[in-house]
């Protein structure tokens, strides 16, 4: 219970700066999920149930901050974390290369999804979110991150 | 059947979880607004490490340009070296807050110029997902802002508070599909509705083909739709369709506003 309430904290702080600093960063170019990476790396790296109650609360905190209707990202990213650990049933996800290339997946994956449940609720969405080249350089992007953030992570152990 | 449950148990909550998540979602749909109080009750208890969270950085911005500033101080050859460093680094540590004051004292006289109530509020945040358009700001009901109050800024509209808290606010910019303005164009006053489209550019829609549109007009609120104030500028026309078998002109209108500098904004509160 206490490691899953520092965990917690922990993405919540990770939301908290996405929301806060990331787009001053990124101000040109489409922004990294920050905690889409922590999502590939603990359904990569852990075993235990709770990870599904933590996704679904991240989830809801991300529909809260976001302008969308609550539920649209929690859906998203149970069926990212869904698909991955299922995945991970079958090859090992844990090398450097087969982790970079499971964010940026799960990068496309999840504007893939986005994409479907908008259209099929019929909510209008921004135009210029859905270019090609512009979801591509944010999936890089995340995929670049992950290599800076995974060693760390690695490191102290967080699952 | 209760075997079966027993046994595929950790199966049975995803799929729980998943038909709460698709309910929520559908229920919201169809009622917007129906989770208002516990978006509001998250929204406040966000609104600390948000704040908290864009001083710290704020703060970090201004070390980081003070060390580059004088790594460059070094080439320079001078008798008066030591006292023009010191001057140079107090000047650096007050040159920040030199364009915040401007930038506030701009905000400030607009604010006193105008007819207008207002509240003045800091940016927090952005959507953190980028898939739509909107602020967070430092402000909400305990400084009498309401839903559906416009956010301006010196340079025109910004857009309007869509979600409130106390002490945070959700505002939604222009520049998301969902916001449309009753507009006009200030020439000629042809009457037309300015869009969101995602990007950095705005539609002007609606506005007949027999109307005189050129490059260069200035689109401004109308005032109808009782929630932003007429004359209030929203853009420039930066390109024009005309022709062909349509209605209506294709407008594209640029912000007037910089959405991707702004830090300051008002929240009209009253008229």
């Amino acid at each position: 219970m206490k490691r899953f309430v520092y965990i917690l904290a922990f993405s919540l702080i990770l939301l908290i700066f996405q929301t806060a600093i990331f787009s001053r960063i990124f101000i040109y170019t489409p922004r990294p999920n920050i905690f889409l990476i922590l999502l590939v790396y603990m359904a990569i790296e852990n075993n235990a149930v709770f990870p599904l109650f933590w996704v679904v609360i991240m989830g809801l905190f991300t529909d809260f901050l976001s302008g969308g209707p609550i539920g649209l990202f929690s859906f998203q990213y149970l069926i990212i974390y869904l698909i991955i650990k299922t995945i991970c049933k079958f090859l090992t996800l844990k090398l450097i290369v087969l982790r970079t290339l499971s964010v940026f997946g799960a990068h496309l994956l999840q504007i893939i999804i986005f994409i479907s449940t908008i259209n099929f609720l019929s909510i209008s969405i921004n135009q210029n979110a859905l270019e090609i080249g512009y979801l591509f350089l944010g999936a890089f992007g995340a995929a670049f991150l992950s290599l800076l953030f995974y060693p760390l992570l690695d490191k102290i152990g967080y699952y | 059947m209760l075997f079966l449950v027993k046994k595929h148990r950790y199966l049975w909550v995803l799929v729980c979880i998943l038909f709460l998540c698709l309910i929520s979602l559908s229920f919201e749909l169809k009622k917007p607004g129906s989770f208002t109080f516990l978006r509001v009750q998250i929204l406040n208890f966000l609104k600390f490490p948000l704040k908290a969270i864009t001083k710290l950085f704020d703060g970090l911005i201004s070390l980081f340009d003070n060390y580059i500033y004088l790594v460059n101080l070094k080439r320079e050859i001078s008798i008066l070296r030591i006292e023009n460093q010191r001057l140079l680094y107090e000047n650096n540590l007050l040159r920040p807050r030199a364009i915040e004051n401007n930038r506030l004292r701009e905000l400030l006289a607009f604010q006193k110029s105008s007819h207008l109530k207002t509240v003045a509020a800091k940016i927090i945040g952005e959507d953190p997902t980028g898939w739509y358009k909107m602020f967070l700001v430092d402000k909400g009901s305990d400084s009498g802002i309401r839903i559906g109050n416009a956010v301006i800024s010196p340079e025109g509209v910004v857009g309007r508070v869509t979600e409130l808290g106390k002490g945070i606010a959700k505002v939604l910019l222009i520049l998301d599909t969902n916001s449309s303005i009753d507009a006009m164009i200030e020439r000629t006053c042809s009457r037309g509705v300015v869009e969101g489209r995602g990007d950095y550019i705005c539609e002007l829609k609606y506005v007949s083909i027999d109307e005189d549109v050129q490059i260069g007009d200035t689109v401004v609120c109308s005032g109808l739709g009782g929630i932003y104030p007429e004359g209030l500028k929203i853009g420039k026309i930066t390109r024009v369709l005309k022709g062909g078998d349509k209605l209506f002109h294709y407008i594209e209108v640029y912000p007037s506003v910089n959405f991707k500098r702004i830090k300051e904004v008002l929240i009209v509160t009253g008229y």
